[in-house]
This record gives structure tokens, C-alpha cells and sequence, in this order.
């Protein structure tokens, strides 16, 4: 402490270092965001009720009265995005991942892709020669349509209205089923469908005898020279056991298929997946301690197995959460008395504060199930590359 | 520098969407908007790109 009138001599060490002081870097001051706005900003709490905090917090502002920046930057999205995958059906058709870091919009985006703009190839128009089944024509046709086809939409090419069906945008199907008389009931199944490479073989009624019969098609080349890929395993459709008719005994079915490439947004036949879903990572917070009997009975109330039961030591037990990801939701754990009928003796206890249930607002859970066209992780590739056509498409016309 | 951004549906079944964006004088708008598609395209090839590596890792 200098006394006043004495000139205390500072070296230059001491002024550079207090050029550089900065009382924030030092390391018992906290940076970042309190603890509850973190909460509030990267969680959804799924309360008895309804759930809080569900939008997400956008504006890059937000957090500058605790001097925290808000906004999206690449690079941070560069740092912080992981994508895991969790499983793959044996029949690798089904396919569960997880990705961390992005936004619910985008999420909801991929979704919406999945289901309806990813081009696929079913059957448009159903040329019916002989139809004496139960089933009218027109709800046989429709069941056609349904009927997913195992061919990679991206060799083939749209039919628009004025173009002629040809080889790169039109796969044909014929089927042939009879029920002789004195037979039972027959089932008509997918596997009776026959590919066409060669075109339609069904011929145009034309008046002049002397030309060549016309079809409903134009293929020049048959589609097993001009598709190498099907040229030793024939195009089908993806099951070979759905059920497209049934046939009483002398009744049949003759009608050829012509099968072009569409989107889901047109007609629901088009889209490539049974269904996509995403739902977020859920996390399951036991706000203090749930010992001995309430462990118990916290642990049978749970119909997902969420929760374990540890021992102390000294005899006691606690309650721990073991498998979060299993969380349904259900909220049997807040329920009073967890729904159980209240016995005398045991007191009604009231378990809501107890347990929190959360969700992570930026952790995605993504399942797509494929019907066979396309495996789902080339799906999701093609996905994200029509969102990205997008930008580029809205890019152009801006400039 | 960006003020103010935002959208509107005027109606559901038109295929129809309205995005309103407001800068200071420092920059202009367009810029704005142009930029943020930019970070978006470079961010779904970072994603795509990501999903691919850990689907090759997967198998």
C-alpha cells in the first residue's frame, strides 16, 4: 500500500499483464450459460401435463444480456454434429440411427423428404384383358399400384404426358392366374407377376392389317441389354408373397402392369418407405434420492424397465436410471402413487418431483423403414442431396 | 448484420411461402439471405458426408 505522495514504480511485466487481465478467463468465474437457461435452451421437460421449453430458442441475441452468442455458425455445426448408427434389420431393410447436433427443422425436413419426395417405381396404368374374379377392376387396379417394385429408381427416367412409354421410363408386368373348375379357392400372389423385358405384349387395335402390331409400348432394346444391372437378376417386386386376389374355382385374371417412376407427394404408392420417424433422445432425471420401499415400487412402476435398483450397502437400496433410451413417456413414474390402487396402510405419496422427464431438443433417434426399393441408408443419402438441390435451386434464382 | 427474419404460409394448400428479411445499412439483405443458404448447403454436405463415413465404419 503506497501512502499518498509516494510515486510507486510499475514494471513493465506489470503493465503488460494488466494489458492482457481479463477477469473472465479467470478460472473460478463461470462462462457459459446458467445452469436453468442451459436446461431451458437444450431441453424439452415433459411435464405431468404438457411439455415446456418445446420451441427452440433462434434468435442469435437471445443470450446477450449473459454475453453469450446465440447464433448458428458453420463451423460450430461442423464440431458438433455425430452421427451413430444404432441397427440394421437382418434383412437390411430397416435402419435406426442416431444424430446429434441438428436442428428439429432440419430433422422434420429429412422426414418429410423420406416420405414424400423420393422417386420410386410403381404401377400406373393396369391393362385389364380378363378380369372374371370378385375383385372390380378398378380395386384390383389400385391394389397394383400398392405393390412395391425392387427397381432403383434412379436408372429410369419420368413419363410425362406427352412422351411415349419406352424402355427408360416404363417397366412392364403380366399376370396370368386361373382357378380351374372343380379346384378351391386360389391365391393370387406377387410372385405370379412376370417381368416384361421386351415391352408390352398386349397389341393395339389399328385398322391397317399390313403394318406391324402396335403395343402400348415403344421399346427399342430389351430392357435386359439397356439395364446391365437386371440382365441376370430380373426386375420384381420386392416380396414375392402379397396378396394381390383371390380366385374362386373357374375365374381369372389376365392383365398387364406398366410400372413408371413417380414421387409420394403425387400418390402415396410412390413413396420408398413403409414410414420414417424420428423421436427425441429422451432422458430421465431422479431429481433426489428414491430409496428402499419407493425404489421398489419406482422400479415396478416403469412398464419399460427404465430403472434399477442399486444396492447402498447397510441393506438399503436406491433407484438409478438405467436405460433412458427406453423411455416411452408413459409418465406411470409421475403418476400419484404410480397408478396404483392405494392400500391401507401404505401412505399416498406424490412422486412428480421426484423424477424428471426431458427430452433432448438437438439428439434425433431416425428410423426408416424401406419397402424394398432402396436400401434406407442410400435413401437418407438421396435425402439429403434433394435438400441440397433445393438450396441450390432457390440460390440460383435469388442471383 | 441481420435485424429482423422471418416467414409466412399464406395458405396451406398453395404451395406458396413469404420470407421477410431486414438488415441494417451495413449489409443487404439479399447478401443475408444468400449467405444463409450457402451455410445451409455447406452444412447438409458436411451431414451428408458424416452420414456416409459412419455407414461405411457401420458395415
Amino acid at each position: 500500500m503506497t501512502t499518498k505522495g509516494e510515486k510507486r514504480i510499475v514494471s513493465e511485466e506489470d503493465k503488460k499483464f494488466a494489458k492482457n487481465f481479463n477477469i473472465m478467463d479467470h478460472p473460478d468465474i463461470p462462462t457459459g450459460l446458467p445452469p436453468h437457461l442451459q436446461l431451458q435452451r437444450t431441453r424439452v421437460l415433459c411435464k405431468n401435463d404438457a411439455p415446456i421449453h418445446t420451441a427452440s430458442v433462434t434468435y442469435s441475441g437471445a443470450y446477450n444480456a449473459v454475453g453469450v452468442d446465440n447464433s448458428v455458425k458453420l463451423e460450430n455445426f461442423s464440431e458438433n454434429f455425430k452421427v451413430d448408427v444404432i441397427q440394421l434389420s437382418k434383412d437390411g431393410m430397416e435402419l435406426t440411427f442416431d444424430m446429434i447436433g441438428i436442428d428439429a427443422a432440419i430433422a422434420n425436413a429429412f422426414r418429410r423428404i423420406l416420405l414424400a419426395e423420393l422417386p420410386t417405381m410403381a404401377f400406373e396404368k393396369v391393362f385389364i384383358a380378363n378380369n372374371t374374379s370378385i375383385v372390380q377392376d378398378e380395386v384390383l387396379a389400385q391394389r397394383m399400384g400398392l405393390v412395391p417394385i425392387a427397381a432403383d429408381p434412379k436408372l429410369f427416367e419420368y413419363l410425362s404426358e406427352n412422351d411415349q412409354p419406352n424402355e427408360k421410363n416404363t417397366i412392364v408386368f403380366k399376370l396370368h392366374a386361373k382357378c380351374a373348375k372343380g379346384e378351391g379357392r386360389k391365391k393370387v400372389l406377387t410372385k405370379e407377376l412376370i417381368w416384361l423385358p421386351k415391352g408390352s405384349e398386349l397389341v393395339k387395335e389399328s385398322g391397317d392389317s399390313n403394318s406391324k402390331p402396335k403395343t402400348y409400348t415403344s421399346f427399342s432394346r430389351s430392357q435386359k441389354e439397356s439395364f446391365p444391372e437386371f440382365a441376370d437378376n430380373p426386375i420384381s417386386p420386392s416380396y414375392p408373397d402379397i396378396l394381390i386376389a383371390k380366385l374362386g374355382p373357374g375365374q381369372e385374371i389376365e392383365l398387364e402392369a406398366h410400372a413408371v417412376k413417380g414421387i409420394g407427394k403425387t400418390h402415396a404408392k410412390w413413396s420408398p418407405v413403409a414410414t420414417a420417424w424420428y423421436r427425441m433422445l429422451p432422458e430421465v432425471i431422479l431429481l433426489g434420492e428414491v430409496e428402499d420401499e419407493d425404489a421398489e415400487r419406482l422400479v415396478k412402476a416403469c412398464p419399460e424397465n427404465v430403472f434399477d435398483i442399486e444396492d447402498m450397502g447397510n441393506g438399503r437400496k436406491r433407484a438409478t436410471v438405467a436405460r433412458p433410451r427406453d423411455c416411452t413417456l408413459c409418465r406411470q413414474c409421475v403418476r400419484q402413487n404410480y397408478g396404483e390402487e392405494v392400500n391401507k396402510g401404505v401412505e399416498e405419496k406424490e412422486w412428480i418431483e421426484n423424477v424428471s422427464l426431458r427430452r433432448v431438443k438437438n439428439h434425433f433417434i431416425f428410423k426408416i423403414e424401406s419397402t424394398g426399393s432402396l436400401p434406407p441408408d442410400v435413401l437418407f443419402t438421396e435425402a439429403v442431396k434433394i435438400l441440397e438441390d433445393k438450396c441450390e435451386r432457390v440460390i440460383a434464382n435469388l442471383s | 448484420m441481420l435485424c429482423v427474419s422471418g416467414c409466412q404460409l399464406p395458405h396451406p394448400l398453395m404451395y406458396k411461402i413469404i420470407v421477410r428479411v431486414r438488415t441494417t445499412n451495413q449489409s443487404s439483405p439479399m447478401q443475408a439471405y444468400n449467405q444463409a443458404i450457402n451455410d445451409l448447403d455447406k452444412e447438409l454436405n458436411f451431414l451428408k458426408n458424416q452420414f456416409e463415413v459412419t455407414m461405411t465404419l457401420f458395415f
